[in-house]
């Protein structure tokens, strides 16, 4: 039999990725299954005659019925010879030391006649304890399947795995549980229950001749005594929070780094094309449009790198199930689900990262009502433009004492994007309808120190599928975004500019002011420019006038825009020493039909209130469009959050005027 | 009362899981107690509850529970796995 195609199926928590990745090493690939947002990895090894194979790894299932969208994508490849996933071999990864359980799906696979393999795992925590088991006792009660052990962490078995695939021969057939077609009771929970139930019974009987008789499976000591610390009523919450809390100091800390040094680069190369290349509208697209939409990519790598290597870390060592385990009759309530606390923490980094992570989130309703919230999560992208806003209008005054108003207000902020992301799940949860029935039932795996290998792939998983799937979206916005600010209708634009460089000949200015004075001008009559005019009577009930409207449509780039904008549009420069300047002349700023000031108490906090609220952020749409799979979610967030920023603006700015 | 209400009432009183929920279930053993699954109360959830290993016969003892009445972890030799509190009442044993 000649073997063209394998694919690795196993329950959750077996090592059955540690296996791919030995089988493929850094030959694999990463994607979706066709129409689903399933990942999906598949890579080559080559057997002993160098011929190379394909490896499918199937997503992990306890059984062939599936409850989830990533276990019915095991069904629909079992089930369909014709599936253009189906494999020659199916290679089935059992974990050892609770073999009863794992050995169900193998033997739902075997009487659907597949061609199939037994891999056992976790023979070190097996053999630690006394349960051992004769691999050639259970092939020879299991008709003579291949049986072999392998080890996930050293690699032990997988030359012998490879020969068993090279040597596969389909023996012939005899069913393991007779009169039984498991793929026939898919939506028949009653059948399957009782298909199940008969299933362990024979497991039973043919372990008899393959295990130590003696055989006890204990949970080792050392998981017994960190349970007892990490799900403690009072301990646990509070080694959480401080794992938090070393997390956030390490994100913040160490990725501020790279991110200044990737913006710092990519400025200068802007430059150096500027500078290099004749002048013309293709230079400017290279300079202004693709290679900041690249750099709008690329800054974010840092965080999701960091973030993901930690939290890959949390899910490794075991202790992601025991947070999970802590925190999910807390966030019932409001929709979510224990596996949404970790993704929504992390979107007060970033939301991106923090979306990516809703992967692990089995139920599909849990999981889309976490994605909706999580970019209301106050994140980092948000303090230049907080900071910025608070220092012009809130004054310098100290409560009852001690505590400073302008921190207090920050601090309002950050506590009102976690309630708003709260109430809003709350709401969600209403709306969204699926015929999934939301359970936990979680298996809690042992503590077992992280594989650093298995970690950095993942790693560079995440990152790539990033830099792939989401830039795309992303560069094409930053693209449309630079168009239309740097271009408007060409006579308008002229005169515009013209009369500034008259202007200049008869009162000349600066020739650094003169420079910010035509980009102001040439912003103010671009597309952008007139958009942002024209949407002033809607943004009038918020306190804002036709600058803050251009800065808000150019912000949706990334919230931290709207500072540089703000520098354009007021033509002060954009170095680190004009922010200074740029307080001055807003602070000074009057209305120009009303000549009352525009940065007031109420149209500050009004425009926080937006920042707060609305989705001012390119890449997160182009996150939750690769995630959900599909432009409505995106286009529902985008205009949820709007609506909710422009009457929560506008309710502030009633209130506080 | 209509032909089609009178059809309705099954569902309305389930009796019959409602006499087995009240037998002694998953949730009134206590910490660190052991015992043996009679049944699993047919549910939606149920085939997956076999599936994971709570199957009739098997030997369940409670590990810890989070706080609040949040769920339950089982250890149910060979592995651990936390059920949320509606889940684990689907459970029946004896001691």
């Amino acid at each position: 039999m000649i073997i063209r195609k394998i694919a690795l199926v196993g329950n959750p928590n077996t090592g059955k990725t540690s296996i791919f990745n030995l089988l493929t090493g850094l030959r694999q690939q990463v994607g979706n299954f066709s129409g689903v947002t399933v990942d999906k990895r598949w890579g080559t090894t080559s057997l002993k005659d160098g011929n190379k194979i394909e490896v499918l790894d199937l997503p992990g299932t306890y059984s062939i019925y599936p409850r989830s969208q990533d276990e019915r994508v095991v069904f629909e490849v079992l089930t369909n010879p014709n599936h253009k996933e189906f494999p020659d071999l199916f290679v089935v990864i059992a974990d050892g030391s609770n073999l009863r359980r794992n050995l169900l799906l193998f033997t739902q696979l075997y009487d659907m006649e597949l061609p199939v393999i037994l891999v056992l795992t976790m023979q070190d925590m097996v053999g630690s304890i006394v349960n051992e088991i004769d691999v050639k006792a259970l092939s020879s009660s299991l008709n003579n399947v291949p049986v072999l052990w392998v080890n996930g962490r050293t690699g032990n078995g997988i030359a012998e795995l490879k020969r068993a695939i090279f040597n596969f021969v389909q023996v012939e057939f005899k069913p393991i549980l007779s009169n039984s077609i498991p793929a026939s009771l898919d939506g028949d929970g009653i059948k399957q229950t009782e298909d199940s139930q008969k299933r362990f019974a024979r497991i039973n009987e043919i372990l008899k001749s393959a295990e130590h008789p003696t055989s006890q499976i204990e949970i080792p000591s050392i998981t017994k005594k960190l349970d007892n610390m990490l799900v403690h009523p009072f301990w646990g919450y509070f080694i959480f929070g401080s794992v938090l809390f070393v997390i956030f100091q390490i994100i913040f800390r160490i990725s501020a780094y790279p991110m200044d040094w990737i913006e710092g680069t990519f400025v200068h190369l802007s430059y150096l094309i500027k500078s290099s290349l004749p002048i013309g509208p293709f230079t400017d697209l290279l300079a202004e449009g693709v290679l900041p939409g690249i750099g709008g990519v690329v800054v974010f790598i840092p965080q999701i790198a960091l973030l993901f290597f930690l939290l890959a870390i949390l899910e490794e060592t075991g202790y992601m199930s025991r947070v999970v385990f802590i925190m999910d009759k807390l966030v019932r309530p409001f929709g979510l689900n224990g596996k949404s606390v970790v993704p929504l923490i992390s979107s007060t980094a970033c939301a991106i990262p923090g979306i990516m992570a809703t992967r692990n989130i089995s139920s599909w309703k849990d999981r889309l009502v976490t994605i909706m919230v999580a970019p209301l999560m106050s994140c980092s992208a948000r303090i230049p433009v907080y900071t910025l806003l608070i220092s012009l209008v809130v004054p310098d005054k100290q409560l009852l004492g001690f505590v400073d108003q302008k921190g207090l207000v920050l601090f309002l902020l950050y506590a009102l994007g976690l309630v708003a992301a709260l109430v809003v799940a709350a709401i969600l949860k209403g709306f969204i309808r699926t015929k999934e029935k939301g359970f936990l039932m979680m298996e809690m795996p042992a503590y077992r120190a992280p594989r650093w290998s298995a970690i950095g792939i993942n790693l560079v998983e995440k990152v790539k599928v990033f830099i792939v799937d989401a830039g795309k979206v992303i560069l094409a916005i930053s693209i449309i975004l630079w168009a239309t600010a740097s271009y408007g209708p060409a006579t308008r634009t002229e005169s515009a500019l013209a009369e500034v460089r008259q202007k200049q000949v008869s009162n000349p200015l600066p020739e650094k002011e003169f420079q910010s004075r035509l980009d102001a001008v040439k912003l103010e009559n671009s597309y952008i420019g007139i958009v942002g005019k024209t949407i002033e009577p809607i943004i009038k009930p918020l306190g804002y006038d036709w600058k803050i409207g251009i800065a808000i449509i150019t912000s949706f780039a990334a919230r931290e825009v709207f500072v540089g904008s703000m520098s354009t549009i007021y033509s002060v420069g954009k170095d680190e020493q004009d922010i200074d300047r740029l307080k001055v002349t807003l602070s000074k700023e009057v209305n120009y039909e009303t000549g009352e000031k525009v940065y007031t108490l109420a149209s500050g906090t009004s425009l926080m209130i937006f920042y707060a609220f609305a989705m001012q952020c390119m890449a997160t749409f182009a996150v939750v469009k690769r995630e959900t799979n599909s432009w409505k979610w995106p286009l529902i967030q985008m205009f949820y959050m709007g609506a909710m920023a422009y009457f929560g603006a506008w309710l502030t700015f009633l209130i506080m005027s | 009362m209509s032909d089609s209400e009178i059809k309705l009432q099954p569902y309305f009183c389930n009796c019959q899981l409602l006499v087995k929920v009240a037998r002694r279930n998953l949730t009134n053993l206590g910490l660190g107690d052991t015992g043996t699954i009679v049944e699993v109360v047919n549910h939606e959830l149920t085939p997956r509850l076999i599936e994971m290993g709570f199957f009739p016969g098997k030997q369940v003892r409670t590990l810890f529970k989070a706080p609040f009445g949040g769920p339950v972890a089982f250890d149910l030799l060979g592995s651990i796995v936390s059920l949320r509190i509606d889940e684990a009442k689907l459970i029946i044993i004896e001691k």
